[in-house]
C-alpha cells in the first residue's frame, strides 16, 4: 500500500472518528492542534488503523504521532 | 422501570472495566470441606443461594457498540471436575460456577459481576445452603439484597483527570509474562501479628513488607514497587454491594539486601493508612471510574473500545513487581457468617490472575493459617524458597510451601 493509499484510509478514518471533513487533513496537519483531536479520539483513531491494517501498534509509539504524516510513515514502514 | 433497566441502570457501569480489559479476569475460590461434596444436595444449596440473591441472575450481551445486562432465567447446573470454564460461554450464559471434585467445592465467576469482597456473601450463602442440607447445620438464610448502584456522578466529581487532555507522560512498560506457575505457601498468623506488633504496624503491612524484601533480588533493582486494592464500600456507602467497589493503588519501598522489615514497616503502613482514607479512596476510583466511563460513551463498536481502554490503561500505569489482594476472611471479611460455618470448612485456595504485575499473591487467613496463593508469570524457580527464607528471619513461621502447577484454563 503506498502513502496516498494510506492517506485516504487516514483521512476515512478522521472523517468517521472525528467528523472532519477530508478537505481539512494535509500530511502536514498537526493531529492535536490542527484537527482539534482530543487524546480519546487518538487513541479510537489508532485503534481503528490497527484494525485497517492488521497490525498492533505498541503504546510507547503513541506520543511519536504528532502530525499526520507521523502516522503515514509508521505505517508504510509496516503495510508499505 | 424494568427489572432490565433497573440492572443496565445501576451496575453495567461497575463491571464495565472487566470487559474493556484486554484479558478476562475469572477468578476462583475453592472449599476444601470435612466430607466428600454430595452433588445433589449442593445443587440444591445453589439454587436456594441464587433464589436468595437476584443479583446473580444477571446475563451480558454484546451489541456492536455496547453491552448490556438482562434477567437470565434459564437454570443454574453445578458440573462436576475442578475445571476453570469460560464464563458466559461454558455456564448457560451465567458470570458465575460452581463445581465440585471429591471434597472440594470450586466457585469460579467472572471479575465483571462482582470484586472477591462482594462475591464471598454469595458464596459462604451457598455454603451455609449446603451444610444445612448435609449436616442439618440449622443456618439462618435470609434474602441477600444487593446495595443500589452508588451515584457515579458524585463519585466522577471526584477525579482529577476530568478535563485533562493530552496522552500521560508515562513509558509503558510490558509485564514480563512467560510460562506462569502457580504456588502456595502457608505461614503462621500469630507469628505475623507478633512480627507487625514488634514493628507497631498492621499485619497486611507487615506482609507487604516481608513480600518486598522477598521480591528484591528477583527484580534486581533496590525499589520494590507493589499493587494492592481496598474495598471502598463503606466509604461510598454501599455496604451490601455484591458489585466491584475497589480503588488500586502503587507504593514503592527500597528494598536492597541490607534491609529489615522494620526499616520498611512505618513506611508502607503510613502509605496503607493514607489509601484508606474516603478522600484517598473516592479520588483514585473516580480515576479508574472515569476512565471506564470515557470509554464506555465512545460512539464506536465494542471491540474498538476495548482497545482504546487497554491503550489508555497501558499508558497511565506501568507495572508493578508484584500484586497483592489481602482478602482476609474468605467466608466473609465483615465475619457476618455464622461462627459455626468455619467447623466445616477444611481449607481453602484462591487463584486469580495477576493483573498489571509478573507475580501476584492472593491472601486469605482461615484455621490461624495465613494462605498466600502466589500466581508468578515467570515460573520464576527459588520463589517460595525466598520468600519462606526472609519470613525465617523476621520470626515468621512457615508452615508449608509447595509447587501447584501450571495454571488453570483462562488464567494464562
Amino acid at each position: 500500500m503506498n502513502r496516498t493509499e494510506i492517506m485516504a484510509q487516514i483521512v476515512g478514518i478522521l472523517e468517521d472518528v472525528a467528523e472532519i471533513s477530508p478537505d481539512e487533513v494535509n500530511e502536514d496537519s498537526v493531529l492535536m492542534d490542527d484537527l482539534d483531536l482530543s487524546s480519546m479520539e487518538i487513541l479510537t483513531i489508532v485503534a481503528d488503523l490497527e484494525e485497517t491494517f492488521g497490525i498492533r501498534i505498541p503504546e510507547k509509539e503513541l506520543r511519536s504521532f504528532v502530525t499526520v504524516s507521523d502516522l503515514i510513515d509508521y505505517l508504510s514502514a509496516r503495510v508499505g | 422501570m424494568t427489572e432490565t433497566m433497573t440492572r443496565n441502570a445501576s451496575y453495567r457501569l461497575q463491571g464495565a472495566m472487566y470487559f474493556y480489559r484486554a484479558k478476562t479476569i475469572y477468578c476462583r475460590y475453592q472449599y476444601a470441606l470435612r466430607d466428600p461434596v454430595d452433588p445433589v444436595l449442593l445443587q440444591e444449596a445453589v439454587n436456594a443461594a441464587l433464589e436468595g440473591a437476584d443479583y446473580f441472575k444477571m446475563k451480558l450481551v454484546r451489541e456492536k457498540r455496547e453491552i448490556r445486562l438482562d434477567q437470565n432465567d434459564q437454570p443454574f447446573t453445578i458440573c462436576q471436575g475442578h475445571t476453570l470454564r469460560a464464563m458466559p460461554e461454558e455456564t448457560g450464559g451465567y458470570l458465575f460456577n460452581v463445581s465440585w471434585e471429591e471434597d472440594t467445592i470450586f466457585f469460579d465467576w467472572f471479575h465483571f459481576v462482582a470484586d472477591g469482597h462482594g462475591v464471598t456473601r454469595f458464596l459462604t450463602r451457598i455454603l451455609m445452603e449446603y451444610c444445612n442440607r448435609r449436616y442439618d447445620a440449622g443456618f439462618d438464610c435470609p434474602p441477600l439484597g444487593s446495595a443500589p448502584a452508588y451515584d457515579m456522578e458524585a463519585l466522577l466529581a471526584y477525579d482529577p483527570t476530568a478535563g485533562e487532555e493530552g496522552l500521560p507522560e508515562i513509558e509503558p512498560v510490558p509485564v514480563q509474562a512467560g510460562q506462569l506457575r502457580r504456588s502456595i505457601l502457608r505461614l503462621d498468623k500469630q507469628s505475623l501479628v507478633d512480627a507487625a506488633l514488634r514493628c507497631d504496624v498492621k499485619p497486611v503491612s507487615a506482609l507487604l513488607g516481608l513480600l518486598s524484601l522477598s521480591l528484591q533480588p528477583f527484580v534486581e533493582r533496590e525499589k520494590v514497587e507493589y499493587c494492592y486494592s481496598t474495598d471502598t464500600r463503606r466509604t461510598l456507602g454501599v455496604p451490601e454491594a455484591f458489585y466491584n467497589c475497589v480503588a488500586s493503588f502503587r507504593h514503592g519501598v527500597d528494598a536492597g539486601p541490607e534491609v529489615r522489615l522494620a526499616d520498611i514497616a512505618a513506611d508502607i503502613d503510613a502509605d496503607l493508612r493514607s489509601s484508606l482514607q474516603p478522600t484517598a479512596q473516592l479520588t483514585q476510583m473516580a480515576k479508574m471510574m472515569g476512565w471506564v466511563c470515557r470509554v464506555d460513551a465512545l460512539k464506536a463498536p465494542l471491540r474498538i473500545k476495548q482497545r482504546v481502554f487497554s491503550m489508555g490503561e497501558a499508558m497511565g500505569n506501568f507495572p508493578a513487581d508484584f500484586w497483592i489482594s489481602y482478602l482476609g476472611d474468605p467466608l466473609g471479611p465483615d465475619r457476618d457468617y455464622p461462627p459455626a460455618l468455619n467447623d466445616y470448612i477444611r481449607d481453602f485456595e484462591v487463584w486469580v490472575p495477576p493483573d498489571g504485575a509478573s507475580v501476584g499473591f492472593e491472601v486469605a487467613s482461615l484455621h490461624g493459617q495465613l494462605i498466600c496463593c502466589i500466581q508468578d508469570k515467570l515460573g520464576r524457580a527459588g520463589l517460595t524458597d525466598a520468600i519462606s527464607a526472609v519470613m525465617a528471619r523476621e520470626g515468621v513461621q512457615v508452615l508449608g510451601a509447595a509447587d501447584i502447577g501450571p495454571a488453570l484454563p483462562y488464567q494464562e
